[in-house]
Order: structure tokens, then sequence, then C-alpha cells
């Protein structure tokens, strides 16, 4: 009989058996629909064991790269040791060593991350505080740059916000979970228009993509649009502004809701200037940040457009209590 | 002989049609609105079910599935003109990936057969 770990459980599995139906027997409460690999309901992540192909099929480079897999198409094996697919393993501790404020509301923090942490620009970390309290922000910095860039926008009564933005001191540790996420450039993709686009400190990841694509000799177009509410949330990050002065062709946009807007700031609806910046760049890779509701319109927008949700990622501000 | 989700090309034409189908029925006054605030990454896993189901894949999706998932439509006056909407939208789908009529009509069968379920009948 082959034996199953499910997270500190042992299984006993009939062989042949799937591991969603060793699961299930066991009593273990996995999601399920279609049994056959299409809806993903029976997403779980593997810690060990052979993962055949057809198991990972459908799923995207980043999950099969965390090691997530269907269990209903994975055939029990020696071995093999799953847990449910959201767990995090803790990769150490961030230093903070520098905090900018380009506004009011808006920090730059600048951190020194552990040996190994490598994010990749576009990825997503969790912040732990001291005392347990975690929230993810997404990277603005390039893993050769030896520190990790983060932009936290100051809500007001926010714990974690109020604590980054201004009541911890520069060499404060933090816990560190991650990298996650695929709003990562695709390098080998030169010739594909890229169009980024942030809303508030949603611009963070479209910093790092940016400075990504320079770096990569990008050939094709690149656009970043930087939204906001009000002209208040807007703000402009010193590596933005450096990757702007030496770098002309870089189209970077500015547009708020409601005015008055000052010199180069247009006033709209983000998701129309997003479209007609699809338009001008049909097939264009796209990466949206910030706040959930704009973030799922201009998703819903820009599929509507004809662009692919393969080619199409979202990273949603949710919000927490 | 081959199923048509096989002669389509199996997963990837599946990929490709179900959004083309998607992208029909968000921009289809007549069913558009029962897809606010829905999750478009699970619509679109659960979609990918139902195409490789109607097509002739390796999938379970039972009747009972699709009872449970429309109940809640049912009650805010999903019928029949919906499940019409549906239809057509697979066999445009299907005319643009080059499928046979033949084929289309069979889709369209095995659509209907679960009719009764989508609706709650």
């Amino acid at each position: 009989m082959p034996i199953l770990h499910w997270q500190d459980q042992a299984i006993e599995a009939q062989p042949g058996q799937s591991a969603l139906d060793a699961l299930l027997n066991a009593g273990v409460v996995i999601p399920n629909a279609c049994r056959a690999g299409a809806c993903q309901s029976c997403l779980v992540r593997a810690r060990a064991g052979e993962l055949p192909q057809q198991a990972q099929a459908g799923l995207r480079d980043d999950q099969r790269a965390r090691g997530e897999v269907l269990a209903c198409r994975l055939p029990v094996s020696e071995g093999l040791q799953l847990e449910p697919a959201g767990a995090l393993s803790l990769a150490g501790e961030l230093v903070l060593t520098r905090r900018a404020h380009p506004t009011e509301s808006v920090a730059v923090l600048h951190l020194l991350p552990p040996p190994g942490l490598r994010p990749l620009a576009g990825q997503l970390l969790h912040l732990i505080r001291e005392d347990g309290l975690s929230r993810p922000y997404s990277v603005a910095s390039l893993p050769d740059d030896n520190l990790v860039e983060l932009h936290v926008r100051q809500v007001p009564g926010g714990q974690m916000s109020t604590t980054l933005c201004d009541a911890a001191p520069i060499g404060a540790r933090f816990g560190v979970r991650g990298p996650f996420g695929d709003c990562t450039l695709r390098a080998e993709e030169q010739d594909r228009p890229l169009l980024l686009v942030g809303v508030g400190t949603g611009l963070a990841p479209m910093v790092g993509l940016a400075r990504d694509a320079d770096a990569h000799a990008w050939r094709a177009p690149v656009t970043l649009i930087h939204a906001g509410l009000t002209a208040a949330a807007l703000y402009e990050p010193e590596a933005l502004l450096t990757l702007a002065a030496s770098w002309p062709g870089l189209d970077w946009r500015r547009v708020v809701l409601q005015g008055p807007a000052p010199e180069g700031v247009e006033i709209g609806d983000v998701v129309e200037v997003t479209k007609r910046g699809y338009a001008a760049a049909p097939g264009a890779r796209v990466y949206l940040c910030g706040d959930a509701a704009v973030v799922n319109r201009l998703r819903r927008a820009l599929f509507l457009a004809g662009a692919s949700l393969s080619a199409l990622h979202a990273d949603p501000f949710t919000p927490t209590a | 002989m081959a199923s048509l989700y096989e002669r389509l090309g199996g997963e990837p034409a599946v990929n490709v049609a179900v959004e083309r189908f998607y992208r029909r029925m968000l921009s289809d006054e007549r069913v558009a609105d029962y897809f606010d605030g829905v999750d478009m990454d699970r619509q679109m896993a659960k979609q990918k079910a139902f195409l490789t189901m109607v097509f002739g894949g390796p999938a379970n999706y039972s009747g009972k599935d699709m009872r449970a998932a429309h109940a809640n439509l049912v009650t805010r006056g999903l019928n029949d003109g919906h499940v019409d909407a549906v239809i057509e939208h697979l066999g445009g789908v299907l005319k643009e990936l080059g499928a046979a009529d033949a084929d289309i009509a069979e889709v369209a069968a095995i659509a209907n057969s679960v009719r009764d379920h989508v609706l709650n009948r």
C-alpha cells in the first residue's frame, strides 16, 4: 500500500488511486468538481514526490515552479507529500535600510534581503511584523540591486502601513514570505509591447518591470500608465525618474479621475486611457496592479478588447481589516 | 472515430475556445449581467470544464454539478432564452475554429441535454 503524506498526516492509499480520491477517503476536505484536470478546483502543492506532466497541465509556469499540482490527475506514488496550495514557507528576515517620502502619504522603502532571497520585479513578498501581522507588497527592484524596494501608502489607521511609513526605525527587521506571483517580465519577448498600469502604489511593480525591460534592451514599445483618483495619489519614485531620464522611448503617462491635474497629467478614466493604449499596441503583454475594483474593471475591459487572459497579469490589492 | 475534442486539437484548442466563448458571453447584453462580480479565473475554469464535456473530452462534469452551479441564477431569472444564447455562442466559436456543421449540431445537442439541469427543472 503506498503511503501519502498530507501535511503531517500519513494516509494509506490504494495502488493506482488518485491523490484526490485517497485524500477524500481519508476525510480530508479538498474542493473538487470535474475530476479531469480541467476545473482546477483540487489544486494542492507537492513538497516532495513525482509529478507527472498530466497532473500539472494547464497550470501557469509559476504554479508549476512552486510544485502546485491537480490532485485528481496525480496518481499516488511512494514519497508523495502534499499540502494546501496556499501554504507559505518562511524565507527569513528583511532589514529596513532606507525610507523616502516622495509624497506625504507614500513611503518608498529599501530593505536588505536575507541571503538567497532574490525576488523578481513584480513579484509579491509578505512582510511580517513582530506580532505576526502580515501584508503583501509588490517588488519594485531588480534582483541585482541587492536590495528590495517596496512602495507603501499610509492608510489612516492602517496597522502595517503606519509601522512601515512612520513608526519603524531604520534597522527594523521584518519576517518575510515569498516571493510569489507571475507578474514578472517574460525576458524572451523583447519584441512584444508592454502595457504597465499601476493605480496608486500599484506603481511599484510597474517601475520594476520597466527597469527590467530596459535592462533587457527591450525592442518593442513600453507604456507605463500611473493612475490615481486625484493628483494626491500620484508620486514620482527616484528609480522611475532615473529610468525616464536615460530612456526617452519610455512612454510614461499619468492620469487622474478628478482634477485639478498638474502639468503633464491627464484627467480621465484609467480604463479608457488603458484601452487606447492597448489599441495602439495590440497583443501587448499587460500588467495591472492597484485597487481591486479598478484592476478588475481594467482586466475585463482589456479581455473584451481582445487580450488573452494568459497575457493579462493582475495583482489586485484586496482590502484588509 | 476521434472525438470532436481530439479533432479540434485537445486542451490547447479548448483554451482558445473558452476565451472566445467567454468574450462573446460578456459582450452579449442578454447574458452579460449574470457575470457581474464573478471571478474571471474561476468562471473560465468552469467554462473550460463545460466545453471539455460538450466537445466529448475527458471530463466528468455531471448534471448535478450544472444544477448546483446555476441554482442561484435561476432565482435571478435564468431561462430558456439564456441557454439559447449560450448554444448560439458555442456554435459561433466552433465555426471560427473550423468545426463542421455536423459537429456543431452535435455539440448543441449535448448542451441541450443539460438544459433542464441548468434551469433546475
